[in-house]
């Protein structure tokens, strides 16, 4: 059986994750918050693959890996998004935008 | 020992995560973001799933990382730069009630993930595939082979990721973000001349034990870009607006290839994707060569933020 503590942080760090979502303007900075709540999911789905009896589970292995790749090319598209953004509108936050 | 060590590997994930939620400058926020994957990475060989790992150390920490301190950077450059920067940043909602509402879901999700944490026996389907297969790699069987429609769409996702971008960047026409101006010919041969090789045999290692031991293209593809994010940096490779023939073919081999070789499944066997009895190793092999190729091409290319590259052969 995997240690307790895992388990846990998976779920504390999905919590900070989403209170940076909520509470921070700047999109660079909401877009970390997303990827933290994305490491705390596969966290808990690596912790789901082992404490079998024959050893770790490969298949939520693989998906892991499947969504480290998805997770980088989404955070890579919204960077260029984000600095586009900035470039054309001096916005820095969604917010600002909406508020002009 | 080992549960002193799992309280303090999570005790520090989660002072890095805060710290990453809790950053005043983005700068700072960066540089936690890649420590916190490295020590995910650790994460993940505690959790005894080293390609993960592997693939957190060099994707996660590394390219992301790079990726990270390019935005940063573009702060700084690109025109329209707000004058706030590094002013009071309005909170998008009021901190008591998110911190309310994230403390709730982090409890449920606690009693949820503590009451399924895993144990379980492997999926029968795995258990019958493995011992017999041609990659002897659990997670190598998974991805190539059981689930290849996943790792294809992968594929295709980080591809389209990269033509978003390729159209941002073609219609804005920026500058490029890392233009080495003082850096001497002199000063950066020595590190490429001692860098290349030993990147290259690790990414070719990573690739070729892939099949049996932890590894594989999408690590192998990250180490070939980190090379290319060094040449850029030195100045040996310069962003340019063309995107010549050969970094296109490059683009699209990983995805061409895979494809074809679903297509060609259908001809030696009643299902795509199918290997072909007696040379699956080698199929396996050719895609996972232009997966690393494809991939390694495209994240350099992100990290230019041009559609394409030539060399610099200036002296």
């Amino acid at each position: 059986m995997t240690p307790i503590v895992f388990p846990v942080t998976a779920a504390l760090l999905f919590a900070i994750g989403l209170y940076g979502v909520l509470t921070r303007a700047r999109l660079i900075q909401r877009l970390l918050a997303v990827n933290l709540m994305a490491s705390a999911i596969f966290l808990f789905l690596i912790v789901t693959s082992t404490g079998g009896p024959h050893g770790p589970d490969p298949v939520p292995q693989a998906m892991v890996l499947t969504g480290i790749v998805v997770a980088l090319s989404t955070m890579a598209y919204a960077l260029v998004l984000i600095r586009h953004l900035r470039v054309l509108t001096r916005a820095e936050t969604l917010e600002s935008i909406v508020d002009d | 020992m080992l549960p002193v060590f799992d309280t303090m590997l999570c005790l520090g994930l989660l002072w890095l995560g805060w710290g990453i939620v809790a950053s005043t400058t983005l700068f700072r926020g960066v540089v936690l973001f890649m420590v916190f994957g490295l020590l995910m990475a650790v994460t993940w060989v505690r959790l005894s799933a080293p390609d993960v790992a592997l693939a957190e150390a060099v994707i996660g920490a590394g390219i992301a990382g790079a990726l990270l301190l390019g935005a940063c950077k573009a702060m700084l450059s690109d025109p329209g730069t707000p004058a706030e920067q590094g002013g009071p940043e309005p909170a998008a909602l009021p901190r008591l009630p998110a911190a309310a509402l994230s403390l709730l879901v982090g409890a449920a999700l606690a009693w949820l993930m503590v009451t399924v944490r895993g144990g379980g026996p492997v999926p029968e389907a795995v258990a019958i595939a493995l011992p017999t297969h041609f990659l002897h790699n659990p997670v190598s069987v998974i991805l190539l082979d059981l689930r290849g429609y996943d790792t294809l769409m992968e594929t295709v996702v980080l591809l389209l990721a990269f033509l978003g971008a390729r159209a941002m960047m073609r219609h804005s026409e920026l500058d490029p973000l890392f233009t080495p101006v003082a850096t001497h010919r002199h000063y950066t041969m020595p590190l490429i001349t001692l860098l290349t090789p030993i990147l290259l045999l690790l990414a070719l290692h990573i690739l070729w034990t892939g099949g049996n031991a932890p590894g594989g293209a999408f690590q192998a593809g990250a180490l070939l870009a980190a090379l290319g994010v060094m040449y850029q940096l030195t100045g040996h490779l310069r962003p340019s607006r063309e995107s010549g023939p050969g970094v296109r073919a490059l683009l699209v081999c990983g995805l061409l290839v895979f494809s074809l070789f679903a297509c060609l499944g259908l001809t030696w066997g009643d299902a795509p994707l199918t290997y072909p009895r007696g040379a699956g190793y080698v199929s396996a092999l050719v895609v996972e060569i232009a997966l690393m190729l494809s991939i390694g091409t495209t994240l350099t290319l992100l990290f230019a933020a041009h559609p394409g590259l030539k060399p610099d052969l200036r002296q």
